[in-house]
């Protein structure tokens, strides 16, 4: 068995733990996604050389306290804000990268209108969504997001169509708009996704830097302890079955020509 | 230099005077105009208006170019200002300076318990300041700014219809104070940050503080700070009245009629008026309450006020609430009707203070 594997003198470091990635105390649940998340973004900040050029607003959700560990300039939003409060800084400071940190409760539940407004005007920021179907801050409940099938604390018997209505898709709801160039949906589930989605929001805040408008990246992550499952099988049901009704991939890329759009300093 | 203005043109030009450089709104009377004002005025002078969805959308842009270091207002009227209320709860809270105006609609003076006890969620209270005339709307506009920044905490303007769409002549000085410096505050986020220390607005950050459970120290350091140093009224024939009329606003205007009527006909009469509701002049008026006869509240609403200045007075005078809602029928249509205004009070003292009916 033993060689199978390479040797060690061969091996290069292609990922670790970012730079910008403070060693705090955070609350994420063991297996949690939103942990692999924070140090994608934390990643690309670094590649950027943004860490003394963006500012981060962060919804509210699991993610907000372990926020603290980004080491960037950030603001608090009230659920489901965060697009309308990074708008405000957007206006008022023209270089730094702008984006939000949310979940599926903050943007597909209480924040559909600022997301769609944002979006719409092509407002030069990019918005990140957390999303696990739940809301698992107050203890996994549904969310507009949650699949059919999906048992939640108030969809006990699993979501269904004819009591629940269906799930809402941002990345293509988004997509749809003219004020977004690009918009995307990553996981956390496996490495080749995590990179993946590494070159979503690499990609989002590349354009966002060419001032071309809006941009969406939408990361599936595990919630073992809200799904109540293992971690291993939380990993199983977004390969399985998440990714089947919030499919992988980029919906919409408008690409680095300079765009018409308002704020495009072309 | 004296101008013939509308509260309306007067408080937005006022607004960019003292720094004003972002404003977000959704159309609503009577401060529509002033919307258009600033939308037009903003740009001209380097800042940026935005025309929101909705009023959630336009105070949270407010929030955001505030917590990024630009001075910022948002402007609306009562049912506008019941949508806001969660981000301006949030804004005091977190210590985000935003500047609110709050044209009262059809009953002037219905929104003094919004503005000032606040329709929001917490243990917290906003500056309110209330102009009384257009100059004063200039004025207070300005120091809402000010006071804004000075503690990084929220300010209300509240005013009203009558007082937003009367034309006076005023001085728009070129010399109000901008609070505009050539660097962003300290605490503003940038995202351009060259030291050590990270800058971080809102109160949820850093390790998993107990924040629910200790409140914010920071916002009730603030507000002790602003109810130490910040009160504000005007009073005038208080020296040897019997009587004083207390209102706020535009009809704190229109009682001092009222006062010099009284005059005429005997009773001694003064006249006292809250500049800032919040913090409200309570220790004045216990110490006014100290040596009238009696204290009588006049308001255009179902007595709001009143309850502030009951708690204030302690029981050391009599108190009297004079209050309506605009109805025609009893007396009271837009304004106060002087006379209505003699009528009762004067009924009043005389019924109750026999020392006041033998000076007649």
């Amino acid at each position: 068995m033993s060689e199978t594997f390479l040797p060690i003198e061969s091996m290069s470091k292609v990922r670790s733990r970012s730079d910008i990635l403070k060693d705090l105390e955070h609350h994420l649940c063991p297996g949690c996604g939103e942990g692999v998340a924070f140090n994608v973004i934390a990643n690309v900040i670094s590649e950027l050389e943004l860490k003394y050029s963006t500012i981060a607003v962060i919804g509210d959700g699991c993610y907000t306290i372990p926020s603290a560990m980004l080491d960037i300039d950030k603001v608090t939003a009230l659920h489901g804000r965060a697009p309308a409060a990074a708008t405000g800084l957007r206006r008022t400071h023209e270089d730094p990268v702008v984006f939000t940190i949310q979940g599926d409760g903050d943007l597909h539940g209480e924040g559909v209108n600022e997301a769609v407004q944002a979006a719409a005007r092509g407002e030069n920021i990019t918005v990140i969504c957390f999303n696990n179907g739940i809301t698992a801050d107050t203890g996994s409940q549904m969310t507009p997001a949650s699949i059919l099938g999906q048992r939640t604390n108030t969809t006990i018997d699993g979501r269904n169509a004819s009591q629940h209505g269906h799930p809402l898709r941002m990345a293509e709801l988004l997509a749809s708009l003219d004020g977004t160039v690009f918009s995307a949906r990553g996981s956390m589930h496996s490495p080749v996704e995590i990179k993946r989605t590494h070159g979503y929001i690499r990609r989002a805040f590349g354009l966002q830097q060419q001032r071309r408008g809006f941009s969406y990246v939408e990361i599936l992550t595990m919630c073992p302890s809200g799904w109540h499952m293992s971690p291993v099988e939380a990993l199983d049901f977004i390969g399985n079955e998440m990714s089947k009704a919030h499919p992988l991939g980029v919906v919409k890329d408008l690409g680095d020509e300079p765009g018409t759009l308002p704020g495009s300093r072309s | 230099m004296r101008r013939f203005l509308e509260g309306k043109t007067a408080l937005a030009e006022a607004a960019i005077m003292a720094g004003c450089r972002f404003s977000a709104g959704y159309p609503i009377r009577p401060v529509t105009e002033i919307q258009e004002n600033l939308s037009q005025l903003l740009p001209a002078s380097g800042g940026v208006y935005m025309p929101a969805a909705n009023e959630i959308e336009a105070i949270t842009m407010v929030y955001g170019a505030a917590a990024g270091g630009t001075p910022a207002m948002v402007v609306s009227s009562s049912t506008g200002i019941s949508l806001m209320q969660e981000t301006i709860s949030d804004s005091a809270t977190q210590g985000i300076p935003i500047v609110v105006v709050n044209g009262c609609r059809f009953v002037l003076q219905a929104d003094y318990h919004q503005s000032v006890k606040g329709g929001g969620h917490g243990d917290y209270r906003v500056i309110v300041l209330a102009p009384g005339s257009t100059q004063e709307l200039i004025d207070l506009t300005a120091l809402a700014f000010q006071l804004a920044w000075k503690y990084r905490h929220p300010a209300f303007i509240l005013a009203d219809t009558l007082l937003l769409e009367c034309s006076e002549s005023i001085d728009l000085r070129e010399g109000i104070e901008s609070i505009l410096t050539a660097r962003p505050p300290d605490w503003a986020v940038t995202g351009m940050r060259t030291g050590e220390k990270r800058r971080e607005a809102g109160g949820k950050e850093g390790t998993p503080q107990p924040q629910v459970l200790t409140g914010n120290p920071g916002c009730i350091q603030r507000m002790q700070q602003i109810s130490a140093a910040e009160v504000r009224f005007e009073e005038a024939m208080t020296e040897d009245a019997d009587v004083v009329l207390v209102a706020f606003g535009s009809v704190g205007k229109y009682v001092r009629l009222a006062v010099r009527e009284l005059r005429r006909q005997g009773i001694r009469a003064g006249y006292f008026r809250p500049i800032t509701l919040w913090p409200f002049p309570s220790e004045a008026l216990n110490e006014l309450a100290g040596r009238v006869q009696a204290l009588v509240c006049v308001e255009l609403n179902q007595g709001q006020m009143y309850e502030d200045v009951k708690a204030a007075v302690e029981g050391r005078c009599r108190t009297l609430s004079i209050a309506g809602d605009g109805n025609q029928d009893t007396g009271f249509g837009l304004i106060w009707s002087k006379d209505e205004l003699v009528k009762r009070v004067s009924n009043f003292m005389v019924n109750n203070f026999q020392a006041v009916g033998a000076t007649r």
